[in-house]
């Protein structure tokens, strides 16, 4: 049954008129217009959050690659042997560390694992710069690895790969090596030495396998004549190293003097010299641009050493050696000019480089380590004096065939050039990193 | 009960009070209604900024990729509103100015197509990109930006960098607004700023 309710006219009426409760509408109908504002300014700003926190994350991940690229770096140099590294690997590498955080960090600012891999692909050539390596998964040939370092931080992940390349200090054959195209020398006066011995770096005999007094490029008798030639008869005994005909270690060295201890050998090869200046140049911890007409001169280099290492004047010492880079701009292959002049009493310990210019060093010299001279229409003159000497090798290596005479070594006063296989080992391991580089910067 | 009507005196009453309330209520609107302009303007102009300097931030810290070592400039024709970053994908020793390169990535197999140059510039407040070989005409990254600068430094991070051999690190000041810029902050109007400073990780800085 359905009740009706049935309102007098009166009621009605009054019903209509009465406002009362308006406000409430009212008020319901601007909060409802502002929340329809607020809802759809949060719906636009909703994603902002989101994206903020994915670059947030992504930039946090690319850092935690950044720091695998480091790790790896470490381990590569911490372990040089790297058919040892690559033990095990699989033409895609191998992980050489399982996800782990940053020195100092904890997981919560992200991880990142480090895999290598050796450069076989052909691929590898736009990574490395040179032809795939011709060895293995597991054997490596050319020294050039290919590390991949994956950062993780939350849901991002950020992908780095580079290449790392091994300098590999050459095999040094003599105490004077002359392995480019030619080998015009002279040498003046008998006082000077250049002695294919083992030396220590304090002037005592040291116990290595000797080296060659003086080599040339292997199988070019024309440069060892030109050598031989220039030694006089008065000068035989000044030049000592090991005889051609020495029986292998551990048998005792023979050792030869004079025209005998000048070889053409092809254990140091040109390629080999430029190939490591080429290597390790950029990482010189002195640069010296030098041009005709703007020689660099030095006197007393090193003694800024005890006030400030990092000086450029500094060359290097026993406990912190240095790579010096002469650089000079000869391009024309017909001319030659010295750039850089040493003389007074000095020092220094490390890598000399000299490319593109002519050297000349004179007064009390010491020198631990190799000297190079590189380039076309290049030379070093040495005017030994004092007590000083070179302790390590002297390498010139000429790359341009010139008519006249422009001497690659100029030997005069009592220059000492003695091997020693101290201070090149103390080179080869206490400059470690710089011997290893990192290039070929990728992201993914 | 009487129904002669309001009164005037009731009716301005009830008008004065219904003024009041509305006018609260206007402003929580008109407040309201600001918020959300700027909210959202803010948003449109920082996401096309940080889609502007992500991109750029990323190639211009990769430029400069020279595996044979022919020591290229990475950055070249740098200006303080545009720069050309130069990478030899296909380590031939040479940039290619037109045409693109396969470039083949870690896992061996998938081969990309990239341009060697990259150029960045400023066409009135569009960011505009170009890749050789890729793009035929520039392509504009993002839009509403106010002003952008960079400058350029060696190494150190301090000295700048005078002539584009020595540039190691770049410093992006990028400044953007909503492309439909109101004329007063109380309608809308925004700028965002952002600055960052970028090493060039292939050339050892």
């Amino acid at each position: 049954m359905i009740a009706v309710q049935v309102f007098p006219m009166m009621t009605m009426a009054r019903l209509l008129r009465d406002e009362r409760g308006l406000a409430l509408p009212m008020a319901l109908l601007c909060l409802l217009t502002l929340t329809g504002l607020v809802l759809a300014f949060l719906t636009v700003s909703a994603f902002e959050p989101q994206i903020s926190a994915n670059h947030a994350q992504s930039t946090q991940a690319r850092f935690a690659a950044e720091a695998g690229v480091e790790w790896g770096f470490d381990y590569l140099i911490a372990n040089n042997n790297w058919n040892n590294v690559l033990t095990g690997a699989t033409a895609n590498g191998k992980d050489i560390t399982p996800a782990q955080p940053w020195v100092g960090a904890t997981a919560t600012s992200g991880t990142f694992t480090v895999s290598v891999r050796n450069d076989t692909r052909a691929s590898d050539t736009q990574i490395t710069g040179v032809a795939a390596d011709t060895g293995t998964a597991t054997s490596d040939t050319n020294n050039i690895l290919i590390l991949t370092a994956t950062g993780t931080f939350g849901n991002a992940t950020r992908t780095v790969t580079v290449a790392v390349k091994k300098a590999v200090l050459p095999t040094i054959n003599a105490a004077l090596a002359l392995p480019g195209v030619q080998a015009d020398v002279n040498f003046s006066g008998s006082s000077f030495n250049i002695y294919g011995t083992d030396w220590n770096m304090d002037g005592s005999a040291g116990s290595a396998q000797p080296v060659f007094g003086i080599s040339v490029a292997g199988g070019n008798t024309v440069n060892q004549t030109t050598v031989q030639n220039a030694l006089a008869n008065n000068q035989q005994n000044d030049v000592v190293g090991i005889s051609p005909s020495s029986p292998p270690p551990p048998a005792t060295p023979v050792l030869a003097n004079g025209d005998a201890a000048v070889v053409n050998d092809y254990t140091l090869t040109s390629q080999q010299v430029t190939d490591f200046v080429n290597a390790i140049k950029s990482q010189a911890d002195v640069t010296i641009d030098v041009s005709n007409g703007s020689m660099a001169s030095y006197s007393d280099v090193g003694s800024s050493c005890s006030s400030n290492i990092n000086s450029n004047t500094c060359f290097g010492t026993t406990s912190h050696p240095k790579i010096v880079y002469v650089k000079g701009d000869l391009t024309n292959t017909l001319g030659q000019f010295t750039g850089l002049d040493i003389s007074g009493n000095s020092t220094g310990t490390g890598i000399l480089i000299v490319e593109g210019t002519n050297a000349s060093i004179s007064g009390d010299f010491t020198w631990n380590g190799p000297i190079i001279v590189t380039g076309s229409n290049v030379g070093l003159q040495y005017r030994g004096g004092g007590n000083g000497g070179i302790f390590g090798a002297i390498l010139v290596n000429e790359l341009a065939q010139e008519n006249g005479v422009q001497f690659e070594s100029d030997i005069r006063g009592n220059g000492n050039i003695r091997y020693s296989r101290q201070a090149l080992d103390l080179v080869q391991n206490t400059m470690g990193r710089k011997f290893y580089q990192v290039y070929s910067w990728r992201e993914q | 009960m009487s129904d002669r009507g309001y009164t005037l005196a009731e009716l301005l009453v009830a008008l004065a009070v219904a003024g009041i309330v509305m006018s609260g209520l206007l402003s929580m609107l008109m407040a309201g209604q600001q918020s959300y302009l700027v909210g959202t303007n803010q948003i449109e102009a920082q996401q096309n900024l940080r889609i502007a300097i992500g991109r750029m931030i990323q190639e211009i810290r990769l430029a400069g990729e020279d595996p044979t070592k022919v020591n290229f400039d990475a950055i070249t024709n740098q200006t303080a509103t545009g720069l050309t970053i130069q990478n030899d994908w296909n380590a031939n020793g040479a940039i290619q100015n037109a045409g693109t390169v396969g470039v083949t990535l870690n896992d061996g197999v998938t081969v990309v197509q990239r341009g060697e140059q990259v150029i960045y510039s400023l066409n009135g407040t569009t960011l505009m990109r170009q890749e050789t070989g890729v793009d035929n005409a520039a392509q504009s990254v993002a839009d509403g930006i106010q002003s952008l600068t960079f400058t350029y430094f060696k190494a150190d991070g301090v000295t700048p960098a005078a002539v584009a051999a020595d540039v190691r690190q770049v410093v992006i000041d990028i400044i953007a607004q909503p492309v439909h810029q109101p004329s007063t902050s109380a309608a809308g109007a925004v700028h965002i700023k952002m600055t960052d400073k970028v090493r060039l990780r292939n050339r050892g800085a």
